[in-house]
């Protein structure tokens, strides 16, 4: 009988264990997630919310592609493909024939991650919007950010694929999830309104221990200003065509309209093209008017910051993507100068490298004929052009101008502290979105077509930038004089259009620039053009104004390359007494001059052989990077529109009602 | 209830109650044991006789004994007609009084029961025989057991004398080819892959069909589990009414497990032991030497002069090539899966006990080297079970269970992939004395150039992984007689898992480039915990002896959970050895990237009842209701509920039938209908929740500050709820002469509706939802025969036969859609798989091939571009056409507009069978023992990627190809007597005329193009295996205190007969076997196995 008393308590045990616990049994609690109540409680958690809307940035399609691989082939920043008859991969992205690597798989990520951030920073808007803590300062800075971010993706949407789905929610599954496409000049619309919206209640960088690695009311007005020039400028339509949205939308459409406050106080709202150039130049001067600065005077110096991992407040960069070594960022890894390791020992593939910083691999060039275009005394062209080749931490040897030359404005052997002899990418350099010498070349530009002209405004703004260019004692000529020469509005902006390139080239915000000026055509064929006239010159073609035939340097004693020249043809005064080698391998400290065949002459393809004694041209044409790298576009004119949008990738056009490859550039 | 007492009966009644008991043991026990000795307690143990009133006149003594001469101890002798009767004692001894002409029957649980006739014998020894097979087979089902005749579900079954012949060292397979309606296929030949086991096809497309295993009466993951030679019978349920017990875990079907347990009063002692070693049967051809630089040079030429330098300070110049004639150069099939390693299995258990405590413990050691030096699998298992008597009507069982495998190797999930084995040259190129420039190189030829330098061993041992697990189960029930023929049992289990992976990345790895070079390693560490707690009441009881009623209530709860920890860390000095590196950890240079994930617990709660009902043993009912609830969907959808019901006749009990009793032993029909719920998906899918990640971390100030982000990657579906499985079964037993030939038929539709499919999305941030969308259903017919066609003392020989025939079919898909493609292998949204309404799933999707371009399909050849021109009308194809040239692959222009493209891509195969199933036969003469066991399949097709990626440049720019790519067969442009370069269309004719392939040329090497090429007829009849044993006689190995002395040789998978022309058509290398069934992509070969072994008892 023991046994039944014993088991009759048991099961009133286990009964009374389970039976209270029922209700609530299946209701789980969650280690390891959190919910959006408790991330937006508190100004911490939420930064850790903001700062998943962010981390997109962090992913590589954002560092190597998005921000720079994409923003090719331009006039200014190009890299030669590979031979015709592609081969699907990434490098053919540079060559504008979207249409036919349709399938190109460089695609199908980078639309997601796009629109993932958009989506993350409307679940971030969203949640901080609906905390207790919505209305106060914080808060308020950080939904400005979430605005920015979503704006920032949009901003590159628009431009890389035009008309894209817009969403303004964060999505859940109820909702329209596949959308058709909207005309980028509404989603530019709504972009700007939201910032004009919120800008106010944004920190300057210095404010509520916000930096230039935040997204900061500088930025926020300087966006509202390009976004602006990108809504006043054209873009390529459903038909094929580039249009301004002037030219076949209905302007008086309130989803076309900006409502923005003026300088003076006034109410105004933006409709027409002319109307946002208005707006971009209120906006480019509220800013100078509320946080000028001078710019910094040593124009190396800017980036190098960044690779020294500074940030200063207050200085030309007002915004740049903060990255973390080991975690995020290609800069200086995929887009500057050529460093690398030589093999420690007789086995290239035999590790430890010796270089402090590991290597790099770059995929982002600058064409090598825009060095050409500089002002000798520039200062810009030398920080600009990554002409040293850097192995182990010391210059090896320079780079001809064959083809493409990479950027020097970013260079790994500047990391500091170093990231040891195995790092690649995620190089923690951070990389700038909006400088302020930008902002001054908006204005300049803004004023110049609101006013039919330059305007003083207009002409001071673009003399800041330029005054840094040049040392003082040559101001009167580069600066004064030059800009006096520009008076026309015509003159003025093509001027804009120049020294944007010289003030920005390498930053890869040519590619926008071109497509909202409509000049993307006009200046594949001139850097065409540019690119045979060098090459025809230097095999004897074109009349000779002296350019290089060889560029002469040696090595100095703490490894420095020393130039002797660089563009014009040597005095041959300075070779007296020195040996002329041409060597791979420099020995530093050999005062033996080296030099090197300025590569200009292999942008013309000439050949000639011995045909029964007599010499015949075999081939007589612009070299593979000329043919090469703009493939896609063909019209000598440039007239025609650029086939400059990517496609849509595969997966999307075959689950999407609405999404297809077809308008646009993809009728042929 | 009426209380039934020992008054009550009428002897005749005696032996039918005593079943009526062994059902209810079996019941409550769930697993354990069945001892006769409860059920007669009435009867005093020992020699003595019953004191009775009416006294005997004479003692009969004996001893009873099985088919082994082992004692039985507690067997009933009584007489019959009667309520006397004793039980064998410890030496299997009893004695009875008797008068004359009395019948004594001789019974044991599992026996035949036996009888026979006083006539004055003053001793008589009863032999038992195993009554394993028949209707009195006892059969588990869900929380119980019923002997076979009173089933009316459909259950396939498998005893454990025939699994035990053959030395098995993963439970799982064992099975394969032996049951009617059950798919077992292995991943792949590595050691202790994943095997996949289908019940019916399963119900859902979720990527989860994995039946519920339940291991004496406790849930397991995977069969692996427990060990093979502890196996006592596998009954396999695969219609509603049986599984509906378990409701939403059964909806894919219960494979019932059950263990050996000790018999009391006896000590034995097994040792199993085995070596096996292993070699592969099947090779794929691939080019010779000769005809791998042969094609190499139509490569460079076709590519130009830089090319052809390349490739002659690679391999040297034309005028030499014909020198590699004379090369035999590396068989890599021979090199890589050549490795002549034995592998080894040794089981101990010892069972034993007394009346009231018996326990079992068993140990087995498994050592199974794979083909690949570097890949092998052990595995130490220990399992104790004890159960024990603690009151009168009370009992208490325990079973506790270790298990610990370490798996070496990276098998295919490293960089080496099987295709690399056929893709890699017979001889290594001259590159080794040209100056190579990293720097110059991509990341892509850096790829190549490894893949050209290293052997395959040392990119093997560059990928370094080993994978650890251990798992401990401690379970344990209490049964309780509450009064005759009521029980409760209340049971509880506790499950703790800790499994490690660790991979260690070699300087020379892709992963190590991407860090410049040093060595990376991971290692993630997982914890699992599960508690488990049921408790139910059987009431067993008849009114008015014709109706009885097995009725069954209990309650079960279930909690999971899983916590993981990963370390990345980088930097290592690529001379220390890997674990040195894992037992310094903190030697790495680089920062280490640390992370802890704990899943949501998952949690279920049920309540379940059934009623079993029969009249007369003719006429059955059952009926069986589940409530399911599951932590992993929203409140308002938490619970499922699930109804089953099932109806049998046994036709041959009927008074109609009687004449036919001669011939005819038993006949029944079933019918069955049942509904199960499927809630196999990732927890919280329902709503979105945050996790904290560091990945891609954006800092504003160069400090790490880890963010939130999506806990998933599906966007959250807050409507989420049970997919049903409907299941719907007619079935027909039936037995001929006494059994000895016996069988059934089955014929099923199972419909599942509101599937939980993850399904591509449009959307802002997400890629894929979880959605309750469409239904699908598999209708099929199975039949399984079994004939013992000669059952003697000294010789048997027996048939087995089972055959399946099962049809899926999408029968909706989400609102508006008719069709869902997928992708295997194929790259840049060129999708293989679809899925479509109104068809089965595992479509094969592609182009049709259609040969190659002819000579006739160009116009000329334009020498200055370099491109053939076609004619006007020949359809082309847009993503290969810079490949265009007379000899390219061509595939067929479905819809007739003039180009070639995605609208031309139909399906073009179906993976599921027409048939399927398995026979053996098993035979004995006096010690010999003889069994071949064959499995087979009919009409499924396979989808032979490997065959795609080896017949052209895939993934690399020099790689050998198949054999079928020979000069002589293959479309080339190569003069082979001059090695020019022939462009002429009209030489291209006369060169290539009756060329069978085309030319490997055609492709780009990123993708593959799925074609009908690639589907082949994956029809297969294999011999699983032969065994032969030899028992040597008992009277020799009595006298070495041997019990049973068996020696054996098996040969395991010696044939295959098939067309199939890659390692095995029984492959699935697709992560999800059901949308993606069929895939051959790059999986390891089978092997072909010799295994000696040894049985002894002691």
């Amino acid at each position: 009988m023991k046994a039944k008393y014993l088991a009759v308590l048991l099961i009133a045990g286990v009964i009374t264990i389970v039976i209270p616990s029922c209700k609530d049994y299946l209701k789980v609690d969650s280690l390891s997630s959190f919910d959006e109540d408790y991330i937006y409680s508190n100004k911490e958690e939420a930064t850790r919310a903001l700062m998943g809307a962010y981390a997109t940035f962090g992913e590589d399609s954002y560092g190597s592609r998005f921000a720079t691989m994409f923003m090719q082939n331009t006039d200014i920043e190009a890299t030669a493909p590979r031979e015709q008859g592609g081969t699907l991969e990434r490098r053919d992205v540079w060559s504008l024939e979207y249409n036919k690597y349709k399938y190109n798989s460089e695609f199908k990520g980078r639309w997601e991650l796009a629109f993932k951030g958009v989506d993350r920073a409307n679940q971030v808007l969203e949640g901080l919007k609906a905390s207790d803590l919505a209305e106060t300062a914080d808060y308020k800075q950080m939904i400005g950010e979430a605005y920015l971010i979503r704006a920032y993706w949009y901003y590159l949407l628009c431009n890389l694929w035009g008309d894209v789905p817009y969403f303004d929610k964060a999505v859940n599954a109820d909702m329209e999830l596949d959308k058709p496409r909207r005309d980028k000049n509404y989603i530019y619309t709504a972009c700007i309104q939201d910032l004009v919206n919120c800008e106010e209640d944004m920190y300057f960088a210095g404010q509520g221990d916000i930096g230039i690695t935040r997204m900061n009311r500088e930025l926020a007005i300087g966006f509202i200003a390009r976004i602006a020039m990108s809504r006043a400028g054209y873009g390529m339509t459903y038909d094929g065509t580039m249009k301004r949205a002037d030219d076949y939308l209905d302007t008086s459409n309130d989803s076309l309209g900006v409502t923005y406050t003026s300088l003076d106080g006034e109410q105004k709202i933006a409709r027409t093209s002319k109307d946002y150039y208005e707006l971009a130049a209120n906006y480019c001067k509220k800013l100078v008017r509320l946080s000028d600065r001078p710019l910094d005077a040593d124009f190396a110096q800017v980036f190098k910051n960044e690779c020294e991992y500074e940030a200063p407040v207050g200085g030309d960069v007002l915004f740049e993507m903060g990255f973390l070594a080991n975690y995020s960022s290609a800069v200086a890894y995929s887009i500057g100068a050529s460093y690398n390791s030589e093999p420690k020992g007789d086995r290239w593939d035999i590790p430890p490298y010796e270089s402090k910083n590991g290597t790099s691999t770059i995929v982002s060039n600058l064409n090598s004929a825009f060095f050409f275009k500089f002002d000798d005394q520039d200062v810009r062209r030398d920080a600009t052009f990554g002409m040293v080749i850097y192995r182990n931490d010391i210059a090896t040897n320079i780079y001809g101008f064959g083809s493409h030359v990479p950027i020097g404005k970013w260079n790994k052997l500047w990391i500091d502290p170093a990231l040891g002899a195995s790092a690649s990418r995620n190089t923690g350099v951070n990389w700038p979105i909006m400088r302020y010498s930008d902002v001054l070349l908006m204005l300049a530009e803004a004023e110049n077509e609101v006013n039919g002209g330059p305007s003083s405004d207009a002409v001071e703004a673009f003399k800041r930038v330029r005054r840094r260019a040049f040392s003082a004692d040559v101001w009167a000529t580069k600066v004064d004089a030059y800009v006096a020469g520009k008076s026309s509005k015509e003159d003025f902006f093509n001027a804009i259009v120049d020294e944007r390139a010289f003030e920005l080239g390498g930053e890869c915000l040519r590619k926008f620039d071109l497509i909202r000026w409509n000049l993307y055509g006009k200046k594949i064929v001139e850097a065409k053009q540019w690119i045979a006239y060098l090459g025809k010159m230097a095999n004897g073609l074109e009349a000779d104004v002296g350019y290089a035939k060889s560029i002469y340097y040696n090595l100095d004693e703490e490894h420095n390359i020393n130039f002797f020249n660089k563009k014009y043809e040597i005095d041959p005064d300075r070779l007296k007494g020195k040996k002329e080698v041409n060597e791979w391998e420099l020995v530093a400290g050999d005062t033996t001059m080296y030099s090197r065949e300025n590569g200009t002459k292999a942008f013309w393809s000439l050949k000639t052989s011995n045909v029964n004694g007599e010499r015949v041209i075999t081939t007589n044409q612009i070299c593979n990077f000329g043919a090469w790298a703009w493939r896609g576009y063909t019209d000598e004119t440039g007239e025609s529109a650029v086939p400059y949008l990517f496609t849509i990738p595969e997966r999307i056009v075959s689950e999407s009602k609405y999404l297809r490859n077809e308008g646009y550039c993809y009728n042929q | 209830m009426k209380r039934l007492g020992c008054r009550d009966f009428k002897s005749r009644d005696f032996a039918f109650f005593r079943k009526v008991k062994l059902i209810l043991m079996f019941l409550v026990v769930g697993g354990m044991p069945c001892f006769a000795t409860e059920s007669i307690s009435q009867f005093p143990v020992g020699n003595k006789a019953v004191s009775n009133l009416q006294q005997s006149s004479h003692t009969v003594r004996g001893y009873v004994a099985d088919a082994q001469n082992q004692p039985i101890v507690g067997a009933t002798v009584h007489i019959k007609g009667t309520n006397r009767g004793t039980i064998t004692d410890v030496q299997g001894k009893y004695s009875l009084d008797v008068n004359e002409g009395d019948i004594l029957v001789y019974s044991f649980v599992g026996m035949k029961p036996r009888e026979i006739t006083y006539h004055g014998q003053k001793n008589i020894d009863m032999v038992m025989e195993d009554n394993a097979i028949g209707l009195d087979q006892v059969v588990v089902i869900g929380y119980g057991k019923v002997q076979k005749r009173d089933l009316t579900g459909a259950v396939a079954s498998i005893r454990g004398q025939e699994l035990s012949k053959i030395p098995i060292s993963d439970p799982a397979q064992a099975l394969s080819g032996r049951l009617s309606g059950v798919q077992v296929t292995p991943a792949d030949g590595t050691p202790g892959s994943e095997v996949v086991i289908r019940v019916r096809g399963g119900g859902s497309i979720t990527g989860d069909n994995s039946p519920l295993i339940i291991v004496d009466g406790f849930p397991v993951s995977s069969m692996n589990e427990i060990s093979p030679t502890d196996i006592e019978s596998v009954d396999v349920l695969k219609d509603a009414s049986a599984t509906a017990i378990y409701g939403s875990q059964g909806a894919n079907g219960v494979i019932l497990i059950s263990t050996k347990s000790a018999k009391a009063g006896t000590t034995q002692v097994v040792y199993d032991g085995f070596v096996q070693t292993k070699s592969i049967n099947r090779r794929i051809d691939v080019l010779n030497t000769y005809q791998y630089v042969l094609l190499n040079y139509e490569y460079a030429a076709m590519r130009g002069e830089s090319d052809v330098l390349s490739f002659e300070k690679n391999y040297g110049v034309w005028d030499d090539l014909h020198l590699y004639k004379e090369v035999k150069g590396t068989n890599w099939q021979d090199q890589f899966f050549g490795a002549d390693l034995l592998s080894n299995q040794q089981s101990l258990s010892v069972r034993g006990g007394t009346k009231r405590t018996k326990f079992t413990f068993s140990t087995v050691y498994n050592k199974n080297n794979g083909l690949l030096k570097t890949s092998n699998y052990k595995r130490i298992y220990a399992n104790f079970k004890m159960e024990h008597q603690l009151f009168k009507g009370l009992k208490f069982d325990l079973n506790v269970r270790v298990t610990d495998y370490t798996k070496n190797g990276s098998g295919t999930s490293g960089d080496v992939k099987v295709r690399d084995v056929l893709t890699r040259g017979p001889v290594e190129d001259l590159q080794e004395f040209v100056d190579v420039d990293p720097t110059e190189m991509t990341e892509e030829e850096y790829q190549n150039y490894l893949n050209n330098h290293l052997s395959l061993a040392d990119r093997a041992a560059q990928n370094w992984r080993q994978k650890t697990g251990k798992k401990y189960s401690f379970m344990g029930g209490l049964t309780w007689d509450v009064v005759r023929g009521l029980t409760y049992r209340l049971e509880g289990g506790y499950t703790s898992r800790f499994n490690q992976d660790k991979r260690y990345y070699g300087e020379l790895t892709s992963k190590a480039k991407g860090m410049a070079g040093l060595p990376v390693i991971d290692w993630t560490k997982t914890e699992a915990v599960g508690v488990r707690q049921a408790q139910t009441l059987t009431c067993v009881f008849d009114i008015k002896k014709n109706h009885r009623f097995n009725i069954l209530a209990g309650e079960e709860l279930n909690t999971s959970s899983e916590k993981y920890s990963f370390i990345e860390a980088s930097h290592f000095n690529a001379d220390l050895p890997v674990e040195k590196v894992f037992a310094n950890i903190q030697l790495t240079d680089g920062l280490p990237d640390i992370s802890s994930y704990e899943d949501d617990e998952y949690r279920r709660l049920s309540f379940f009842g059934r009623l079993m009902y029969n009249l007369k043993g003719k006429y059955y009912l059952t009926g069986t209701f589940r409530a399911d609830g599951s932590s992993k969907f929203p409140t308002a959808n938490r619970w499922g509920y699930f109804p089953a019901g099932s109806i049998a006749w046994r036709v041959s009990e009927e008074s109609f039938m009687k004449s036919a009793k001669d011939w005819l032993s038993n006949l029944k029909i079933r019918f069955s209908y049942g509904e199960a719920g499927n809630d196999k998906v990732k927890a919280d899918l329902w709503k979105q929740d945050y996790a904290v990640t560091t990945k891609n971390a954006y800092s504003e100030d160069k400090n790490l500050n880890a963010y939130y982000t999506a806990e998933n990657t599906e966007l959250p579906n807050p409507k989420l709820k049970w997919e049903t499985t409907i299941t719907r079964n007619i079935g027909l037993d039936f037995g001929f002469f006494q059994e000895r030939i016996s069988g059934s038929i089955d014929a099923f539709k199972n419909t599942a509706r509101d599937l939980l499919v993850k399904r591509s999305i449009v959307a802002p941030g997400y890629t894929t939802m979880v959605q309750n969308v469409g239904a699908m259903s598999n209708n099929g017919i199975e039949l399984s025969l079994s004939a013992r066609i000669i059952d003697k003392r000294d010789y048997s020989l027996s048939f087995d036969f089972n055959i399946g025939h099962n049809k899926s079919k999408v029968d909706r898909l989400a609102k508006g859609v008719t069709e869902q493609f997928y992708d295997a292998v194929t790259n840049y949204g060129y999708d293989d798989y679809v899925i479509r309404v109104g068809e089965p799933v595992g479509l094969f999707y592609g182009f049709i091939s259609d040969g190659y371009y002819t000579v006739d399909d160009f116009q000329s050849y334009d020498k200055s571009s370099g491109d053939y021109i076609v004619k006007d009308g020949v359809a082309v194809f847009d993503r290969l056409k810079s490949y265009l040239r007379p000899g390219s692959a061509k595939f067929k222009d479905i819809n007739k507009d003039g180009a070639i493209d995605a609208e031309d891509k139909k399906v073009i195969g179906r993976a599921d069978p027409d048939f399927y199933g398995g026979f053996g036969i098993n035979s004995r003469y006096k010690g010999f023992d003889l069994s071949v066991l064959c499995s087979y399949m009919v009409g499924n097709k396979v989808y032979n990627a490997t065959k795609l990626a080896t017949a052209q440049r895939y993934g690399r720019d020099v790689s050998n190809q198949l054999a079928i790519n020979n000069i002589n067969n293959r479309f080339t442009y190569l003069n082979e007597e001059t090695g020019a370069l022939v462009t002429d269309l009209e030489e291209l004719r006369v060169l290539n005329a009756g060329k069978k392939m085309w030319s490997p040329m055609s492709f780009d090497r990123n993708s593959l193009y799925t074609s009908s090429w690639a589907i082949e007829d994956g029809s297969f009849l294999r011999i699983q295996n032969i065994t032969m044993g030899y028992t040597v006689p008992q009277s020799i190995s009595k006298k070495a205190g041997i019990q049973k002395f068996r020696l054996y040789a098996t040969v395991t998978n010696p044939w295959i007969f098939t067309n199939y022309s890659g390692y095995d058509p029984e492959v699935s290398s697709s992560k999800n076997q059901v949308l993606m069934p069929n895939l051959d992509w790059s999986s390891y070969p089978r092997s072909v196995s010799w295994t000696f072994g040894v049985n002894v008892t002691f």
